[in-house]
Parts: structure tokens; C-alpha cells; sequence
């Protein structure tokens, strides 16, 4: 444990102490430290345009920048490399047009400055159709062009086929790729972003466009070159151990003054270790050996760690709200299911309570709609909850017509002139012992009104070819949530059930055209309603039964204080962590 | 000896291909539609927000860059009456569903052309949708031939086809359109009932395919794949790197730590077995039978959790490391580096090695005890010789035979066994490259995985034949094939 014993002892020696006034403070110089943060699973490559998976996405966070960003704290937009949140207009041709102007003091590591031009590469990489992996590319459909200012080469335009009310999200949120590092011979310069969007397969037969994607689908680009305009730039990469992030020295966005969370960058290393085991992941972390943990056991949590002294007296703990919800899907198009009384009924039959202290031990929270509390002005608090009670899903299922009439304990229901029993197969995901304690809870209750209940576990990718193609009648999901505004079409509209993740196949007219206009909708507060009526229809419908949402749950180190915590994944920004000693020094002062 | 050699190395090659054939073609017969999942292991939103049509192109072409969408080898066993050209759909569902029917009826054509002709039905009513003056009638009646695309029931599909008919009647617009298309798959439908040669299921066929799945892997695609007889396992799907470096950097690490627990366990348990046989029937022998088979029934990932939490930091002692292989900074004196790797590889070599102590003291107690009781061993004590030399030069050597045979089979074990504990230890080897390979069912690594462990347990059985011909001359000069 003596690994980090020599670099807080290091920061004593930068102290400047400032005279003057509060105005010309100048800053402490910070003192340099590491931070050690558990990440699992391991990336499978840190690739902005053709990986995707969680924790790409954290390591990603410090090393690329984009126009906008999500701020942390506060939970809105925030310009990053963006002067000002940009602005939307509508020109005479019915386009939404986006405007952007990038920050002066923006540059890449090399010294040259961040411009449109890169923002224009990064965008005709993003709609790529010659990049074979690309998993951004349904993100960006509705961009028909960029168009750089002649005048000021860090002011453009982004152009919207029609107007969509993502559209300066979908702007802002990009990742800025340095074209002259990444395409240095100027392969994709011959090609118009707006041809990318009409003639899509024209350039699947350029030999130089072909080349370049193959090159930037390669191991380099997702391993080892990875240049960001952010504050940290990858160190190395150890494979099965560790990413190391090392803080840039003279880095741009030390200039910004009136920048959020993203523009403090304390730490001068960050080490992503991957510990694959539960047991040496709670082991290392009750030894010292990392500054913050976080998606740790609910039972380990709440009653192991609280146990341990040397953890206790070493550690911090935080549950910030976690955006992601648990339900029961219901296959709507399948008997005996098509009958909404039957739906409410399994609505009825979820003892959530016991769920929550169960399985969650008390982290978490009942919730009846899918967007998330924290949405308090998008969240329809009119919806009356389905309540636990078995005696009303009794009566529900009498009137779909499901009675126990031979006395064997299991419903059943003339179909056909035969004599049907209430039988059902509930499904979930291999590797889940959550979702596994929620079945054997779910399935206890529906036994006990006379519905004859079949767990399966299935592996991810034979449950999801299953859900595709509805051939399922119940099944165990989570969903994440966002505090940014989403879609509803993804999971609600009828063509997401045609192969899409609207597994229940909820939708009709009504529901489909509300979602139409929503998303054509520029006024925000007339989309607010829209959202809630969206909500009181699918609760109406019940294509599923909303669980809970669960609480994160991090443990940082007693000594290292200021991270941002925050509902939104993944959680924390390990920018603003400082050492205890530089608090407690200014706090002298 | 060289000739029995060079003809088992030249074995080799025949039962590595066929061990790779099959593997082949059980991989492909994972259940699960691996090209689905691949592209949807992007689980963000923005993945799915494609249009069916984005979709179905993407899905095609990564099928063809897998190869799916060929027949999985050169040469398939088919049914007559299945067309050959049925091998190379990519499109799963109806590549499934054709099948189905054609086993129902014997048709062919039939089968073909009533898919056909509900696609053309499911593309048209999607195409007009947006003209009908009822939205919810083309939200049901889309819905209805979304189903009958992935049925095979022609009761069903019976029903099905009444009730699409019974909504688009009612949809003012639609009329002129949509009766001709029920028409269509009415016909379409009749066909299968009436035209059924059910007699052609039951002659079996071979087809010949010029290209398969196999192939590409074997001799590469002519393109970006150059197949593995040119040395090239491909790239993994997950993330891109070149299988064969990727392996080359686990491997290093699985072999020390698995060479080293051999050569520990053989150490430790060689001894132990000696001393078990001669100290046989005394307190000592039961001692360490006891010990042994506590050990052997210990399972080694709980051991191996047990340790972890209690000698490696947390709320017990802190001698070693939790997990990981160490990191070794710039600037370490070889004495750091060498503790650095003790604290790390400590826990799992024990754990690697107990489980095999136990097994190999028993067989080696076994073996010595009945050399020491064979007719040569009495005579050697009649001889005078002194016990030690009669022990050491004349009963070991005749028991090391079974060890030597164990030997073959710990080079497999070598990848099998090391999945649970590398797992366990965060160590990054070749067994929890191959586990996350298996379960996001990363073919090019699963097919090199497989490769090597066949390979290696070929050359294990012959390393052991080869070693067991130099210790017991009685294979040397017994075996006919070695009149040289």
C-alpha cells in the first residue's frame, strides 16, 4: 500500500501562497496526483466512430471534446468547444439551420487551432457509409450539410433536411476529430457531405475512400492513436490491465475562465484498471487500492462494506439517482394478452416494495413512467400507479374471462370451445442474478392468483432475436434513461416493432401520430404535454410493468475530495477531484 | 523412432483439419443470430434508430464479411428438395422460413414464391401506408404481415391471411390494391397445399459448394483476408486487433504461470507420492492422503476467491495483490520487479497448482507401489542393494509412466483450465481472451483458440509418447514399428 505514499508528499513542495485581494488571486499551481478508477468490462476499443460501449464512453469523456456537452452538475447543455450554446433558425426553404462558432483559444496538441474543418471531416467520418462498424452513423441521418463560414474559419452551419427537435443536440454533440491527423492526405476532401446524404452508396466503389476506412476501422485508430481536444491524452494501453490517461500540459481550456465542470482537470494521471472478479474489485478497494469504485453490489454496499473498518475510515460513499429503469414486457399481440385487463392484472400482481428491498436493499424507487424524476417538468405525475394487489388482479383476469373452474389451483378460459390453461413463460438474460431474484419474486405472485409461470434464461443473443420477432409472451428489460431529452420512437412507435426495440409492439394511430408531431415539434413546452399525453397512453395500454429504478452506488477515497456526482451516467466527473491537503491548506489561508 | 515420429507429426494434419471442420461447424450451429447481435451490441439508442431498410443493409453486409450468408463447408449435405442456392441466403428469417415450409411440403418453388409474394404484400402496404385514410388499419394490417413473415404454420398463415383481408377491405382506399395482393397470397398459399412433393425431402443430395465459410477462413477471401494456411487468424470482431498478436501477448502469460504450476505441482507431489508408498499403512502415508484429497476437493475458484479476501489487502492481510499482473514502471530495479510479480502471481500459482498435487501423488504412490512389489524389486533387495538405490535407480524410473502420460494432457489444460482463474485474478491471458471471445461469439478468435488447443494436445500426446519411448525401453524395442 505504500504505491501512492510518495505523490501527495510531492504537493507540499508546489505551494505559492498569493497576496492581494480576492480579484488578483493567482491560482494555486495544483499538485500532482493520480486517481486509480475500477472499470469493467474492459473497452473494446476506444474507437469515437465505430465502438460503443460503456466504458468507452467514461474513458472517452477526457480526451475528446465536443461543441456542447452535458453538464454534470447542473444537468443541461453546456458549450464546450463552442463559444455559446448554438443557435436554430429556420431558413425559407423550411431547413433548420444550426449556427456554431467554435472557441478562439481552442487548439489541438500540436498547436493548430480547432476549426470547422475538422468539425466538417468529423461529421462526413460520422455518415461514412464505407466504414463498415459504424454505430453513430442513425444519429446523424437527418444532417444534410455543413456549411463552413468563408470568413471566419471557426463559425458554420449545420443543416437540417426538415426541422426535428434534437436538431442542436445532434449538432452540438460530436466528437471532434483533428482532420489533419486522422486524414492527412485529404482522402475524404473530394467528398460534399451533402452528397453523403443522398448518393450514400456512391463512394463505396472510390479505391482512396475504401482505403482510408479500412485504415480508420484498424487496430491504430483503436488503440493507440487517439487525439482529443479534451484535457487527457492516452498514455498507454495495457491490454487486460489498465488504460492510462496522463493530463496534457499546456492544454487550451486552462484558458477558459468561465467554463464548466469539463475545463477542471485535476488529476495529472488517470488509471482505468479492469478487475473482471467482484470479489478482487471489493478486496482492492477495501485495501487502497483505488480512489473511486462505482457500480458496487447493492448487498456489498449496504451491508459488507459498512462492516469493514478500513473501509469505513478510508472511504466516501455516494448513491446518486441511476438512470435506468427495470420492467416487464409484455407481448401485447399475443393471447391471451391482447386483452388490457389482463395486462393491468400482471400490472397488479408486481409486489414492487418487496422488489425494491429485495433485490435493490433499498436503492432504488418505485416508478410508474419511463422518463426518470428528475424530469420533473417532462414527467407525468397525474398517472395513478398500478398498486400491489392481487384480490383486483383476480377480478381483472374474471373479466377477461380467466376463472379457476376445475379447482386445480390454475386459471383457465374457454378458447375455441377447448378448455385453455392460463400458462406463460417469463424470459430474461443469462449472467443477471437480479433479474433472476425478480423473476422467482414475479413469477411467486402470479402463481398465487392460478397463472402457471415457466422461467426461462436465455443468452443475450438468442433472447433478443426472440423479442425481435415477438416470439415471447413475458419478459424482464431494463432501459436507460436520459436527463436530455430522447426519441419516444424508438421504444414507442408501431415501426419499432418491426424489428426494432419496441419488443411489446405498442402503438396505434393515436400513439403513432402524437409521436409524429412531437418529434416535428419546435416548441418546448408544447412537446412537454405531448410527452405527458404520450405517457397517460402507454400507462393506459400497459405494454409493460414498471419496476424501479435503481441508485448508483460509488465509493471514493476519504482523501481526495470535489468530484462531481451526478444522476447522469456515468456518474462522476473525476475532473474536479482535488487532495484533501489542497482544501485544508487554502482553508488555513 | 524417427519415423514413428515424422508419421505422427504428419498425423497432425488430418486431425487438425477435421478437428477444425468440426469446430466450424458447431460454432455455426450456436444458437442465436450472432450478425443480429453484433451489430446491436452497439446498445445505445442510436444503433436501432436505423430504418429497416439502413438495417437490412447493414445486416447484409456484415453477413457477407463474416460469411454467414455462404454455406459453412465445401460440402453439404442436402435434400433434394432444397435448392442449392437456399445455402447462401443471408437473410436468416427466410432462409428458416423456406426451410420449414419445404419440409412441410417438398416444395421448392412453392415455398419460394409464397415468401416472395408476402414480402411483395408486406413492402406494399409499408409503401402505402401513408395514402390510407385509416392509419390504424395499416398499423394492424402491417403488423399482422410482419407475423406471417416469420410463421411457418400454414393454418396460421391461413387465419392470418383472412384477417389482413378483412382489414384492408375496410380501408376505402386500398381497395383496388389490396385485392389483388390477397388474391396473390391466396394463390401463393393454395400452392403449397395442392402442390406438395413431400417424397422429395427423403432423397438425400451432396452439394458441391466453390466457395464456403470455411474456405475463407482456411485460404483467406482474396481480399482483406488472407486464411490461416497464410498465417492469418483474421481480426477479432470485438475489437478489431489481429488475433495472432492479440494471442502472442496472452499467451506469454498463460504459458509461465501454467509451466510453472506444472513444474511446481510435479515437484511437490513426486515426492510426496514417494513418501506416501514407502511410508505405506503408517500415519504419515494416511497424512498425506488425507491432506491430498482435501485439497482435490476443494474447487479452485473458491479457493482461489478465499484468498483474495483473506491475504490480499482488504479487512485481512496484506501480503499480495488482488488482481492484476502488476505494472512494471520505467526505473524498477529487478529486485522490485520481481516483487512486484510475486505479489501478483503468488495466489493464482497456488491455485493453478493444488488441484493437480493431489492427483499426481496419488498416481505416483500408486505406480511406485506396484513396482515395489514386482519380481524385479525383490530380487534387487535379495541382491543386497541398498534400499535408496533400489528405490531411486530402479523402481522410479519404471513408475514414471503414467506421470509422463499425465504430462499429454496438462498442455490443453493450459487454455481450459486457466479461464476461471484468469477471470478470477484479472490476469490478462489466453483464457479470458478466449472466455469474452465465446461468450460475444467472436468467431476468429474462437476458431484460433481452437486451433491452438487441438494442436497443442496433439503435440502433448506425442512430446509424452516420445519421452515414455526414452524411459521404457520396453516400448523402444518392443514396437514393430521401430526396427531401426
Amino acid at each position: 500500500m505504500s504505491k501512492y505514499s510518495h505523490l501527495p508528499l510531492l504537493s507540499l513542495l508546489f505551494f505559492m501562497f498569493s497576496c492581494g485581494g480576492p480579484k488578483t488571486e493567482t491560482p494555486k499551481p495544483l499538485p500532482e496526483f493520480s486517481v486509480k478508477v475500477r472499470l469493467n468490462p474492459e473497452p473494446a476499443g476506444l474507437n469515437a466512430i465505430t465502438v460503443n460501449d460503456a466504458g468507452k464512453t467514461i474513458v472517452l469523456q477526457y480526451i475528446h471534446f465536443a461543441p456542447i456537452g452535458l453538464d454534470l452538475e447542473k444537468l443541461e447543455w453546456t458549450p464546450m468547444l463552442a463559444k455559446s450554446m448554438p443557435e436554430m433558425e429556420t431558413d425559407a426553404n423550411g431547413k433548420q439551420l444550426v449556427h456554431v462558432e467554435l472557441r478562439e483559444e481552442a487548439t489541438w496538441d500540436d498547436g493548430k487551432p480547432v476549426t470547422a474543418e475538422d468539425v466538417l471531416f468529423s461529421m462526413k467520418l460520422a455518415k461514412l457509409p464505407t466504414i463498415k462498424q459504424n454505430v453513430i452513423r442513425g444519429f446523424f441521418r437527418d444532417v444534410e450539410d455543413i456549411l463552413v463560414d468563408p470568413q471566419n474559419p471557426k463559425k458554420y452551419t449545420v443543416v437540417f433536411a426538415q426541422p426535428y427537435m434534437l436538431s442542436p443536440t445532434i449538432a452540438g454533440d460530436m466528437t471532434v476529430l483533428p482532420k489533419h491527423i486522422y486524414d492527412s492526405a485529404g482522402a475524404l476532401d473530394k467528398i460534399k457531405l451533402n452528397e453523403l446524404h443522398t448518393l450514400a452508396d456512391a463512394f463505396v466503389a472510390d479505391s482512396a475512400v475504401i482505403a482510408f476506412s479500412e485504415a480508420f476501422s484498424s487496430e491504430k485508430y483503436n488503440r493507440e492513436t487517439i487525439v482529443g481536444c479534451g484535457p487527457y491524452k492516452l498514455e498507454s494501453w495495457e491490454a487486460g490491465a489498465r488504460i492510462t490517461l496522463t493530463r496534457k500540459k499546456d492544454w487550451w481550456g486552462d484558458k477558459v475562465k468561465d467554463g464548466s465542470h469539463f475545463f477542471t482537470a485535476n488529476p495529472a494521471r488517470i488509471q482505468f484498471e479492469f478487475i473482471k472478479d467482484e470479489t478482487a474489485a471489493i478486496t482492492a478497494l477495501k485495501a487502497g487500492d483505488l480512489d473511486l469504485m462505482y457500480s458496487i453490489d447493492p448487498l456489498v454496499f449496504t451491508e459488507e462494506l459498512p462492516k469493514s473498518e478500513k473501509f469505513t475510515a478510508n472511504y466516501n460513499t455516494f448513491t446518486p439517482q441511476l438512470l435506468g429503469y427495470e420492467s416487464i414486457g409484455i407481448n401485447m399481440r399475443k393471447e391471451p394478452f391482447t386483452d388490457v385487463n389482463v395486462r393491468k392484472a400482471l400490472a397488479h400482481l408486481a409486489d414492487i416494495d418487496r422488489i425494491l428491498n429485495t433485490v435493490y436493499y433499498g436503492l432504488g424507487q418505485k416508478i410508474t413512467t419511463y422518463i426518470p424524476a428528475s424530469k420533473k417538468e417532462w414527467i407525468n405525475n397525474q398517472l395513478v400507479p398500478y398498486d400491489f394487489n392481487p384480490e383486483k388482479a383476480k377480478e381483472l383476469l374474471a373479466l377477461a374471462g380467466w376463472t379457476d373452474t376445475d379447482g386445480n389451483g390454475i386459471l383457465d378460459k374457454q378458447v375455441n370451445g377447448r378448455k385453455k390453461e392460463f400458462k406463460t413463460e417469463l424470459l430474461y438474460n443469462a449472467g443477471n442474478p437480479r433479474r433472476e431474484k425478480i423473476s422467482l419474486l414475479y413469477a411467486e405472485e402470479l402463481e398465487k392468483v392460478g397463472i402457471k409461470v415457466e422461467i426461462k434464461v436465455l443468452e443475450i443473443p438468442v433472447l433478443v432475436e426472440r423479442l425481435k420477432k415477438h416470439d415471447f409472451e413475458l419478459y424482464i428489460g431494463g432501459f436507460l434513461q436520459s436527463v436530455i431529452e430522447s426519441d419516444p420512437y424508438q421504444l414507442w412507435h408501431s415501426e419499432s416493432g418491426k424489428g426494432g426495440t419496441n419488443f411489446p409492439d405498442f402503438g396505434d394511430a393515436a400513439s403513432d401520430s402524437l409521436i409524429s408531431a412531437y418529434r416535428s415539434e419546435m416548441d418546448v413546452e408544447k412537446r412537454k404535454g405531448m410527452l405527458k399525453t404520450l405517457q397517460q397512453m402507454i400507462h393506459d395500454q400497459v405494454p409493460v410493468v414498471f419496476l424501479c429504478t435503481g441508485k448508483e452506488r460509488i465509493a471514493i477515497k476519504k482523501n481526495l475530495t470535489g468530484t462531481v456526482i451526478s444522476d447522469q451516467r456515468p456518474g462522476f466527473w473525476l475532473g474536479t477531484m482535488m487532495p484533501v491537503e489542497t482544501t485544508n491548506a487554502s482553508a488555513e489561508k | 523412432m524417427l519415423k514413428y515420429t515424422v508419421k505422427r507429426i504428419l498425423f497432425f494434419i488430418p486431425a487438425v483439419f477435421f478437428i477444425s471442420v468440426l469446430s466450424f461447424m458447431l460454432i455455426r450451429a450456436v444458437p442465436g443470430d450472432t450478425v443480429d447481435f453484433i451489430i446491436r451490441s452497439s446498445t445505445d439508442e442510436t444503433a436501432n434508430r436505423d430504418s429497416p431498410e439502413n438495417f437490412k443493409k447493414k445486416y447484409r453486409e456484415k453477413a457477407a464479411e463474416l460469411g454467414t450468408s455462404l454455406p459453412a463447408f465445401y460440402i453439404s449435405l442436402g435434400q433434394f428438395s432444397k435448392p442449392k442456392v437456399l445455402a447462401y441466403e443471408w437473410n436468416p428469417v427466410r432462409k428458416e422460413i423456406c426451410e420449414k415450409l419445404i419440409d412441410q411440403t417438398g416444395n421448392a418453388d412453392a415455398s419460394l414464391a409464397w415468401y416472395n409474394q408476402l414480402e411483395r404484400m408486406d413492402n406494399a402496404i409499408q409503401k402505402f401506408g401513408p395514402r390510407s385514410k385509416d392509419p390504424q388499419a395499416v398499423i394492424d394490417a402491417g403488423r399482422i404481415s410482419q407475423a406471417m413473415l416469420y410463421s411457418a404454420d400454414r393454418m396460421e398463415l391461413n387465419a392470418k391471411l383472412d384477417e389482413l383481408s378483412f382489414i384492408l377491405e375496410n380501408d376505402s382506399l386500398h381497395q383496388p390494391y389490396t385485392r389483388q395482393w390477397i388474391l396473390d397470397s391466396r394463390q401463393a398459399l393454395e400452392q403449397l397445399e395442392t402442390a406438395q412433393t413431400s417424397w422429395k425431402n427423403y432423397i438425400p443430395v451432396l452439394h458441391f459448394h466453390a466457395q464456403s465459410a470455411y474456405g475463407i477462413w482456411l485460404w483467406g477471401n482474396g481480399k482483406n483476408q488472407k486464411g490461416i494456411l497464410r498465417g492469418d487468424f483474421g481480426n477479432s470482431i470485438l475489437d478489431g486487433k489481429p488475433v495472432s498478436s492479440s494471442m502472442g501477448e496472452r499467451l506469454g502469460l498463460t504459458l509461465l504461470l501454467s509451466l510453472i504450476s506444472v513444474i511446481l505441482s510435479y515437484l511437490i507431489a513426486v515426492p510426496l507420492g514417494l513418501v506416501s508408498a514407502v511410508y505405506q499403512g503408517t500415519y504419515i502415508e494416511k497424512g498425506i492422503t488425507g491432506l491430498t484429497f482435501l485439497l482435490f476437493a476443494l474447487p479452485s475458484f473458491w479457493v482461489a476467491g478465499l484468498s483474495i479476501i483473506w491475504l490480499a489487502g482488504g479487512d485481512g492481510l496484506d501480503w499480495f495483490s488482488p488482481y492484476g499482473a502488476g505494472e512494471i514502471l520505467p526505473g524498477m530495479s529487478l529486485a522490485e520487479i520481481l516483487h512486484e510479480r510475486w505479489k501478483h502471481f503468488a495466489l493464482p500459482i497456488f491455485a493453478w497448482t493444488y488441484g493437480g498435487i493431489a492427483f499426481i501423488t496419488q498416481q505416483t504412490k500408486t505406480a511406485v507401489l506396484e513396482n515395489m512389489g514386482q519380481l524385479f524389486t525383490r530380487s534387487a533387495i535379495a541382491r543386497g542393494l541398498p534400499f535408496k538405490t533400489i528405490l531411486f535407480k530402479h523402481v522410479l524410473p519404471n513408475s514414471l509412466r503414467p506421470l509422463i502420460t499425465m504430462l499429454a494432457n496438462i498442455l490443453p489444460g493450459l487454455i481450459g483450465g486457466s479461464v476461471i482463474l484468469e477471470t478470477i485474478f484479472s490476469l490478462p491471458g489466453l483464457g479470458e481472451w478466449a472466455y469474452r471471445a465465446f461468450l460475444y461469439r467472436d468467431f476468429p478468435v474462437i476458431m484460433a483458440v481452437l486451433f491452438w488447443s487441438s494442436l497443442l494436445t496433439l503435440s502433448g500426446y506425442l512430446i509424452s509418447d516420445i519421452l515414455l519411448a526414452f524411459t521404457d525401453p520396453k516400448i523402444r524395442f518392443h514396437n514393430p514399428n521401430n526396427r531401426n
